[in-house]
This record gives C-alpha cells, sequence and structure tokens, in this order.
C-alpha cells in the first residue's frame, strides 16, 4: 500500500508550517521522519490522520482519500503529543476502552505495560512524562493499521525503556506494515530506519533512502593553508576551527582516500538544518 | 555474540563482517543453520530492510544459502572462503595502516620486522 502527500501546504496565521510537502509512504519500509523542533513533523501527521485540514494538496491512500473513505481512515494510526483522553481516567479503563472499540487485546496492552512496568490502575495525567510516552506507545504497539505514525515515541524515556520499544517495535514489523518514527533524536533510531524524510522550515529537503543518502556523503579534513577545488561538489559544511578545516559534502572529490571520512546521519542532519 | 556497530560505516556492511568473523571463528558451522533476519532484526536492534541486504551479502559470495521453509544455512567450504577474502584484505587492512603509522613514528623497516617477530 502506498500513502500519498501531493503538494501539501498548512500555515498557521503567516507561517507556513508545511509548504508544498510532496512524499509518499510504503507498507514494508521503517521511514524516520526528522525535523528540528516546529519543523512541521507533527504537523505532517496531524494532517495526515485528519485531525488538522491541509489548506492545499491531497492525500491518498491507494487512490482513496484518507480523511473520509472509512476503508482508508481505518488503516493509518498515530500517536504524538497530543492528549486527547478523558481527564482523570484510568489507564486500565483506557485499554478496556481500546479493546472494545478497536481491534486491539486488552491482554497484549497489559502484557505491554508489564513489560515496561507501567502502572495502569493509575490515571495517564499522574504518570512521568516516560510513562505518558510509554502508555501511547503501547496503543501505538497493539494497532492493527497499516500505517504507524510514532511522534516522538521515544520523548522522556530511559535506555533500558527505548532499547526495549525498539525491540517491540522491529518485532511487530512485517512487510505490510509501515512505520514510520518522527523524532530529533537521531542517532539511536538512525539503525532501526531505512528511509529519510527530513523537514526544515516546513519543507521536505530529504527525502531518500538511508544508506544511499549516507553513501554519497564525506567529510574532508583539510590543514588551514592547504586550497582545495570545490568545483564538483555539493558543500553542505564548510567549518574552520582551530583543529583546521573540515567540510562536509556531497560528490567525489579528487584526493587521498584515507583523507576522506564518512558522516553519520546526525552530522548531516546538523550540516543541513542551519 | 559481541555486534558492535559504529555508525560512520554502512550498517549492512558491518552486519556481514561480523557474521563472516562468527562463521570463520565457528560460532556458526558449515551445514548448520544462522539466526533468521527477523532474530537478528529484533536482538540487534537493526531495520529489517538492512538486515536482509547484510545476509544478502553472504548470499551473494556463496557463504550462506536460503533453504526454502527452514532459513539460512552456512555453505560447506565457507570458512575457507571467508579465510581467503580476509587474506586478500589483509594487506589493505592491517600491513598499509601499520607502516603508514611506523614511517610516521620514524620505525625503521627493519625495526618494524623486528617487532613482528617478537609479538608473533
Amino acid at each position: 500500500m502506498i500513502l500519498t502527500l501531493d503538494n501539501i501546504t498548512k500555515s498557521y496565521s503567516n507561517i507556513k508550517a508545511l509548504d508544498s510537502v510532496s512524499t509518499k509512504f510504503e507498507t514494508g519500509h521503517i521511514y524516520g521522519l526528522l525535523g528540528r523542533n516546529g519543523a512541521g513533523k507533527s504537523t505532517m501527521i496531524k494532517t495526515l490522520t485528519g485531525k488538522i485540514f491541509a489548506d492545499e494538496g491531497t492525500i491518498a491512500l491507494d487512490g482513496k482519500d484518507p480523511i473520509t473513505d472509512e476503508g482508508a481512515k481505518r488503516n493509518i494510526y498515530s500517536v504524538g503529543e497530543e492528549n486527547y483522553f478523558v481527564s482523570g481516567e484510568k489507564i486500565k479503563k483506557i485499554f478496556k476502552e481500546y479493546a472494545y472499540y478497536t481491534n486491539r487485546s486488552f491482554d497484549e496492552m497489559c502484557m505491554l505495560a508489564d513489560k515496561f512496568e507501567l502502572n495502569i490502575n493509575k490515571s495517564w495525567e499522574k504518570q512521568s512524562t516516560g510513562y505518558r510516552t510509554i502508555f501511547k506507545d503501547i496503543l501505538a504497539l497493539t494497532a492493527s493499521e497499516s500505517f504507524i505514525f510514532f511522534d516522538e515515541p521515544i520523548l522522556g524515556l530511559d535506555a533500558t525503556h527505548r532499547d526495549l520499544f525498539y525491540q517491540l517495535m522491529l518485532e511487530k514489523f512485517n512487510l505490510d506494515k509501515c512505520f514510520v518514527i518522527s523524532t530529533h533524536l537521531i542517532e539511536e533510531v538512525s539503525k532501526l530506519i531505512d528511509s529519510v524524510k527530513l523537514i526544515h522550515h516546513g519543507k521536505l529537503i530529504v527525502d531518500e533512502e538511508k544508506e544511499a543518502l549516507l553513501a554519497n556523503l564525506h567529510r574532508v579534513s583539510l590543514n588551514s593553508n592547504e586550497s582545495i577545488d570545490l568545483q564538483n561538489i555539493v558543500v553542505l559544511e564548510d567549518k574552520t576551527t582551530p583543529l583546521g578545516r573540515s567540510i562536509i559534502y556531497k560528490g567525489e572529490l579528487n584526493i587521498e582516500e584515507d583523507r576522506i571520512n564518512n558522516v553519520d546521519l546526525q552530522e548531516y542532519f546538523i550540516a543541513v538544518c542551519k | 555474540m559481541n555486534y558492535k556497530f559504529s555508525s560512520d560505516r554502512p550498517i549492512f556492511i558491518q552486519l556481514a563482517e561480523f557474521l563472516e568473523n562468527d562463521i570463520l571463528n565457528g560460532i556458526f558451522q558449515e551445514e548448520k543453520p544462522i539466526p533468521s533476519t527477523t532474530e537478528l532484526s529484533v536482538v540487534l536492534k537493526l531495520n529489517p530492510a538492512t538486515t536482509l541486504k547484510g545476509v544478502n551479502l553472504l548470499v551473494e559470495q556463496g557463504l550462506v544459502e536460503k533453504k526454502r521453509g527452514i532459513g539460512m544455512f552456512v555453505v560447506p567450504g565457507a570458512v575457507e572462503k571467508i579465510l581467503q577474502k580476509k587474506r586478500q584484505g589483509f594487506i589493505d587492512e592491517y600491513i598499509k595502516p601499520l607502516v603508514k603509522e611506523a614511517k610516521s613514528l620514524k620505525i625503521e623497516c627493519d625495526e618494524l620486522i623486528l617487532s613482528i617477530k617478537e609479538n608473533y
């Protein structure tokens, strides 16, 4: 299945939160939806699930409108920062409601809560930030929808819980699923994703397979007095520090191979999101 | 199992190397199965497509083969093949950097050979 966004634009007063974004999500992939705080990641997810409406553009799931078409609507799930649960409600009760109204299994939700040591007899509001995230992660992990958007799924989670989340997510994944992890914690999700969508100031500036993207990125270190021909490369960052000059670039540079280093996703992110 | 991935090289290549080492060291023996891509993906917290790509590198080199319905198996003769390949890479990967470092430390060739002999 393919979820397509065509020229999606959304403005809040005068600010374009999404600016003519066109892209697609396919089942069988785990995407990293990356960007700085306020870049437009959550806005994109909210337009896909019909929580907000785009000013312009169209969204289609295998050709059908996921906002109005009942079948298509039931194939996209997102859980994010916003809280839309009844105030003061115990998590156990919310799980029961979800088991009743959706395809989720109450036992499975409780089993996952147990793994995370989440106290389900407490209201969701009284949980710490990390446990509130875990509560929402459990709803996402037990969802039967094909497209699942995890909006900041590791917010406030300690290292043990993050590790458990990654494990559970990979156990749930199969070729009929599409997972999208929206986060600004890039280093950790780098191993989990196969494709990168990078939003910066509302624009989608990178939309590529991760390995292909990284294979084309390099860093070269120069002495500060050394000159170099930058004609045939795309310079992403050119920094001179007391330790010398360092250039992150795309393309091929004619220089001794042992002076060229690879760039990881986080370094790339910092170089392009300035 | 000591699969520690670094972020500056393609993960699928590192995975293939780790698996090759484990075959070489007899952790996965010839004609015996290796873990499934799903198991590898979950245990190592790796993207499933990346995991498959890494395992496919071994398939392409004729080191492991898919047996329909039962899984991936180490091909007989795989250890020898890996040994040959690693020997070819030994000069580029170990000798050249060693010589380069020795030169920058002004260690003479004879001196270097002597210390290799002492440590062999």
